[in-house]
């Protein structure tokens, strides 16, 4: 017996069954080495400026870290206030929900339907009609020109012809006014958020197969609508996804847009989103570990959107 | 849209400003005691003043109504020490002392100090014009011109002897052998510059520069008393010496003259050659050598390196400014004059100088040479004109030896272009008011005003300007040969003022056009004195000499640039001004964010001043931001300059190191007022301890317009009360009043009222206290019943007077209108606060300050002895003054830095007034105390203050409702700390009784 399972043994080809995975893994890196090679600059770029962040702010949200002193671990000390005992990250919650809630789609559909516009222009005008619409997204600090328009000087835009229409006898103090802060930085919002989503919707309508439309065709499809949905669609599915992430983090993580016009923090925290609130505790009360906290919650949620996107985004074309 | 209701807004204020706004004003009436009008009196008789130096005749007039009068006979001197009239009423000047032999001037002179008016009495041998040279001996003090207002029998007798200015003479502090000094790289190092107190004499001119001659003085036969009135720094007088002027002779009779003298043509191949960046002597500190880098053929130049070859540029550009040279001849004769010179900035446009050789303008044409505009250098003999060829050089004479030479900014032709333009704006001011008593200022442009029948003659000027103002624009094109963006404009005031004149119609419509071309027009006529010069080398040169190439070719500029793009990479510019090679082991790092130029000054003065007697190097490094993280890194600075709020965040973090245990702290701290080391100083376990020395400090201050508050026969307001009272005045001429709101504004009244943001040590905030809850009352009741503007441009406001009056941080708004506003100029000033008028008349005005400090942070904790002696050093009066008087010298006016060291805040180039305003609002300060958990108090204040303001909330409740709120934040962080708190409930507010 022992001796027919020796002489059985080196016969025997390896097979995936018999490994643990750990080794099965490596032997597989081993025999792909040169794409891992390839791949490692990337992951360890990747790895060290994003998942160790995200990694070490996990664990800071376990302490008191101050910015300048060692750190002591606390526990959960930090969740428990933020979940009862911290009235304003309720406001920044509320807040954060509305935003994502109304820019979040609002934004992917105008990314979308303007996308869908220009890509029946022909291919000159298209080029530049792009360049237009993803302009505010790409000059930086543009959005500030919000600020002249609704400044609060008698001399704003937005004011000037108010008054001058004798609609209005004193200013409006725009950004300072908890009234009109939230619809304002939703307005300026939608303004900027043609962005990357935009973007990669061309690349997808440009890159459907002309060829799916004939087969379509040939299948009994009647009018446009159709067309879009079983063919166009389904075909660019990658980037509806893609462009859905882009707007629920951009929704969610929208911050500095809202501090440049309406200040930090606005007034009685009307427009204090999430991202302020972590800003709030990490910057100016150099309370380190509860912005992390926030920080935490703040991803988690992100998650769990983009889980929820990922759900409605495998029923387009069915 | 915007701008048609910004025009409307303005009403007719604008006009009455544009009239005087034309004006070189410098300052007015001093009136001797700047600290202390306290009674009404005084002060209705400074309007009074005001008003009457405002309505003082031009020269022009003043000539026009002496037309008939002829040059004085001949010349006379006054020793002055003599003339001193002591009892005179118009003598009220404290300290003036009468000098013997002083300072190599034989006989007896007198000394005048910087405040104060000084009388003489003169005996006039015969009536006529005289023209009037000063011998004077300037005075080693603050980094600016001398300046004095001349009284004639007791009045100002035109507008222009109100702003008599006397240059000082300023020296490169060069090596001996005339060389810059070098950095280890080799990098020339700008030299520092010193005032050399000499005897001069200076003939009085328009110091605007718009008059070309001197400004001559009628005087009869007989007994006259001349007063001098201080505006600026002290001297010391030697004598007047009154002559008859004569104009210079013309080249070509001067040429004649010099050829009947037997003067020669200099023969062969000679040329006197002089660098322009190094001058024997200038006018003012601004004036020093500057490094070129356009060119490649600048002398010297190279393409790694820092050489310092050129002078002048934007620097050397106000009318009065001189450079003065040294030139060594070995033969008398008759030269050319060559230059390298660069004029870039006016576009269309000349610069003018006049060159004086050996003391003397020597011919008429010398008097205005033009420079005109191209944006490359240019080397040009004297004399020729650009574009014709047949123009022959004109001959300097130069004495066998030492020649002084010496260029001087004047206006020359642009002073008749200048002056023609100005009188065009007056006559289209005067226009503009009577368009406006008959519309108002939002006129019904549908409305027929019959325009032609009510003012008949101011339309017909505004014609008269129109073909005024072509006919100076067709000149200016004609002598520059170009049409230029600069003369475009008048070309646009033509339209508009042609537009208007053609139909009646159009007047009303274009009413607040008018107004802002008005603007425009003054900001022109401000824009064209100004005449920038950049000089690379002149040399006197026999005549007929082939000139030095005027620039490099392509090629020759491409491998130069390429050369320094090459060499750029292995530059290291962290170790740019370095005279030697540092000890890198004890060396103490200093990290700043101040710009470029700041640190350079910086730099240079730790070089110059620090270095020689130090045994550890110092390292500065320009780095925006990053101090927090590197600290935590443990790879920060030693010495770090933090805002007073983030200096004690770091404090209680233990990432600063105290220092009054330091040695000689008890002494340091006598050079700040107390109030900018409170908020630098927390009681930590126990014991007080100072965080920083105070670096800046700045405070609330009240500016206001002295021209429109004499104009609506308002008194400078001394408290609230006052200033309430003439809230009404301004509201009915549709002005307003710019006010600090939210915390500002609280801190303001809370501090004035004797409250305090803190009870309890710090424990807890003191918002709920009476004095808080009247203080809060009081600030949103002014918001509220005269509707004061939240949001608003303090600076433009207060240029076009809208806010005549306006409570601001005194420095910054100060620097922004010395650049930004030019045009009001002398117009306005700062005073101190208004306060609240306590039951014994006692005032509260005092201001809270912001301060910024200089700390010592946890990296210096093996060197920070070292550090503290830098620390030392660096706040020191001098250490402060030397580096706020470069920071002026070399930014300009609009960089005066609010260093919170007393003594260097004095010296700073202050008119009196000035100075006397700021030291008592400077003594008058209170500093807050940074309490953990500070922050959260602006932010509710800022809520309250809202609510109130946009809901007509209760102030009361409103702040009450976030009082527990603040508290609550106050204890959470002193609990983190460690600091001894109390629990804070939501049913006790800590409301006081009232009585």
């Amino acid at each position: 017996m022992s001796a027919n399972s020796a002489a059985a043994k080196p016969k025997k080809a390896v097979s995936r069954h018999e490994m643990s995975k750990f080794k099965w893994t490596l032997k597989e890196i081993k025999r792909n080495r040169a794409a891992y090679a390839m791949i490692a600059p990337f992951v360890l770029i990747f790895f060290i400026f994003t998942v160790l962040p995200v990694i070490v702010s996990i664990v800071l949200s376990f302490t008191d870290f101050n910015m300048l002193q060692t750190p002591h671990i606390v526990g959960v000390d930090n969740y428990i206030t933020l979940f009862l005992d911290d009235d304003v990250f309720l406001i920044a919650v509320k807040n954060t929900f509305i935003f994502a809630a109304i820019v979040g789609p609002a934004s992917y559909l105008i990314s979308f339907i303007s996308a869908w516009f220009i890509n029946e222009l022909p291919p000159k005008i298209r080029a530049l009609v792009t360049l237009i619409f993803y302009s505010p997204s790409i000059s930086g600090g543009a959005y500030l020109m919000w600020k002249i328009v609704f400044s609060g000087d008698s001399y704003g835009y937005a004011n000037a012809i108010l008054i001058d229409l004798g609609i209005i006898s004193m200013p409006i103090q725009w950004f300072e006014n908890a009234d009109y802060v939230m619809p304002l930085c939703i307005v300026v919002a939608l303004w900027t958020s043609l962005g990357t989503a935009f973007l990669s919707f061309i690349a997808g309508f440009q890159g459907v197969d002309h060829s799916l439309y004939e087969a379509g065709a040939v299948d009994g499809i009647k009018n446009r609508w159709q067309e879009l949905w079983y063919v166009t669609l389904p075909t660019m599915r990658p980037q509806l996804m893609f462009g859905a992430i882009m707007s629920i983090t951009q929704s969610f993580g929208f911050g500095a847009v809202v501090t440049a016009l309406a200040g930090f923090p606005s007034v009685d925290y009307a427009a204090h989103t999430i991202m302020h609130h972590l800003d709030d505790y990490g910057s100016t009360r150099w309370e380190v570990g509860y912005a992390s906290a926030i920080a935490t919650v703040l991803f988690v949620i992100m998650y769990g959107a983009n889980a929820l996107v990922k759900k409605f985004l495998s029923k387009v074309g069915s | 849209m915007r701008k048609d209701l910004f025009r409307r807004l303005l009403s007719g204020l604008l006009a009455f400003v544009m009239i005087f706004g034309t004006f070189s004003v410098t300052v007015f009436a001093d009136d001797g005691d700047t600290a202390s009008q306290t009674t009404g009196v005084k002060e209705v008789s400074k309007l009074d003043e005001i008003k009457e130096l405002l309505n003082t005749a031009s020269y022009a007039d003043y000539r026009a109504g002496l037309s008939d009068k002829k040059n004085a006979p001949g010349e006379f001197t006054v020793n002055m020490a003599d003339a001193y009239a002591p009892d005179d009423p118009d003598s009220t000047a404290k300290g003036v002392e009468i000098k013997t032999n002083y300072e190599g001037r034989d006989g007896k002179s007198v000394y005048l100090p910087e405040e104060g008016r000084v009388a003489f009495k003169i005996n006039v041998p015969a009536d006529g014009f005289y023209a009037l040279e000063i011998e004077y001996y300037s005075e080693k003090a603050k980094a600016t011109s001398i300046e004095r207002m001349l009284y004639l029998d007791g009045a100002i007798p035109f507008s222009e002897a109100r702003y008599v200015k006397m240059t000082k003479t300023w020296i490169d502090n060069v090596q001996e052998d005339g060389t810059f000094k070098v950095d280890i790289t080799g990098n020339e190092i700008r030299p520092t510059k010193s005032q050399q107190p000499v005897w001069n004499t200076y003939t009085v001119y328009d110091s605007s520069g718009l008059v070309l001659e001197p400004l001559q003085f009628y005087l009869t036969k007989g007994e006259h008393v001349i007063a001098l009135d201080a505006v600026r720094e002290p001297f010391t007088l030697g004598s007047f010496r009154f002559f008859p002027y004569e104009a210079p002779k013309s080249y070509e009779d001067q040429l004649a003259e010099w050829r009947n003298n037997g003067y020669r043509n200099i023969e062969g191949d000679v040329r006197l050659y002089t660098a322009a960046e190094k001058p024997v002597a200038t006018s003012d500190q601004t004036i020093y050598p500057l490094n070129d880098r356009s060119s490649p053929i600048s002398e010297p130049q190279d393409a790694n390196l820092v050489k310092l070859n050129t002078i002048g540029s934007d620097k050397w550009e106000n009318a009065g400014q001189w450079i003065k040279y040294e030139v060594q001849a070995e033969k008398a004769g008759l030269y050319e004059l060559v230059l390298r010179y660069k004029q870039d900035t006016l576009e269309g446009m000349y610069s003018t100088r006049r060159i004086y050789i050996n003391g003397k303008v020597p011919f008429e044409e010398a008097d205005h040479v033009e420079f005109t505009y191209s944006d490359k250098w240019n080397v040009s003999a004297i004399g020729t004109k650009v574009g014709s060829e047949d123009n022959k050089p004109y001959l300097f004479y130069l004495n066998e030896g030492k020649n002084e030479v010496t260029f001087e900014v004047a206006l020359g032709t642009m002073s008749e272009v200048l002056t023609r333009v100005n009188e065009c704006l007056t006559k289209m001011n005067n226009s503009y008011l009577k368009i406006l008593m008959i519309t108002g200022s939002t006129p019904d442009s549908y409305r027929d005003y019959q325009f032609d029948r009510l003012i008949p003659q101011e339309i017909r000027d505004l014609k008269t300007a129109a073909s005024e103002l072509t006919a100076v624009s067709d000149l200016l094109t004609r002598i520059t040969g170009n049409k230029g963006a600069h003369v475009a404009t008048l070309d646009k005031v033509v339209v508009l003022l042609e537009r208007m004149t053609s139909s009646e119609d159009e007047i009303a419509k274009n009413l607040t056009n008018l107004k802002s071309y008005i603007g425009t027009l003054g900001t022109w006529v401000l824009e064209s004195r100004a005449q920038p010069l950049e000089l690379d080398y002149f040399t006197f040169q026999a005549q007929g000499l082939e000139l030095p190439e005027a620039d490099a070719g392509f090629f020759k500029s491409f491998a130069f640039e390429f050369r320094s793009f090459l060499l750029s990479f292995f530059t290291d510019y962290s170790t740019l001004g370095a005279t030697r090679e540092l000890d890198t082991d004890k060396t103490v790092s200093i990290w700043t964010s101040t710009g470029r130029e700041k640190s350079n000054i910086l730099r240079q003065l730790i070089d110059t001043e620090f270095m020689p007697t130090s045994d550890f190097a110092v390292e500065l490094k320009l780095v925006s931001g990053g101090v927090l993280q590197s600290t935590l890194a443990g790879i920060g600075p030693d010495i770090s300059s933090l805002a007073s709020q983030d200096c004690m965040n770091y404090a209680i973090r233990d990432a600063v190191l105290p220092i009054t245990d330091m040695e000689g702290f008890d002494e340091v701290i006598k050079r700040f007022p107390s109030s900018a080391l409170t908020p630098l100083t927390l009681e930590i376990n126990g014991k007080e301890e100072t965080f920083a020395l105070p670096n800046t400090m700045t405070f609330l201050m009240m500016f206001y317009r002295m021209d429109i508050l004499s104009q609506l026969g308002v008194e400078v307001p001394k408290t609230w009360d006052e200033l309430k009272r003439i809230i009404p005045t301004l509201q009915n001429n549709n002005m307003t009043l710019g006010f600090p709101s939210k915390l500002n504004g609280l801190k303001l009244f809370l501090y004035q009222m004797g409250g305090e943001m803190y009870a309890e040590n710090g424990k807890r905030s003191n918002l709920s206290s009476n004095v808080a809850l009247s203080a809060f009352t009081e600030l949103t009741d002014l918001f509220q019943s005269y509707r004061f503007p939240l949001t608003y441009d303090a600076a433009n406001r207060f240029r076009t007077g809208e806010m005549p009056i306006i409570i601001a941080d005194y420095i910054s708004l100060y620097n922004q209108l010395t650049v930004f506003a030019p045009e009001i100029e002398g117009m306005w000033e700062f005073s101190p606060l208004p306060g609240f008028e306590d039951s014994n008349g006692n005032i509260n005005n005092c201001a809270v300050v912001t301060v910024t400090g200089l700390a010592l942070l946890r990296g210096a904790m093996d060197n920070k002895d070292d550090a503290w002696t830098f620390l030392k050093w660096y706040t020191s009066g001098e250490t402060q003054s030397s580096y706020s008087n470069e920071l002026v010298a070399i930014v300009g006016q609009s960089s005066k830095n609010a260093t919170a060291n007393r003594d260097a805040l004095m010296q700073l180039p202050w008119t009196a007034r000035e100075l006397g305003n700021l030291t008592s609002q400077f003594e008058k300060t209170v500093g807050i105390t940074e309490y953990p958990g500070g922050y959260i108090i602006a932010r509710y204040v800022d809520f309250a203050f809202m609510n109130v303001y946009k809901n007509n909330a209760s102030p009361v409740e409103s702040l009450l409702d976030y009082v527990t709120e603040i508290n609550k934040e106050i204890t959470r962080k002193r609990k983190e700390f460690g600091f001894d708190y109390i629990e804070i409930s939501y049913s006790e507010q800590f409301i006081e009784e009232v009585d």
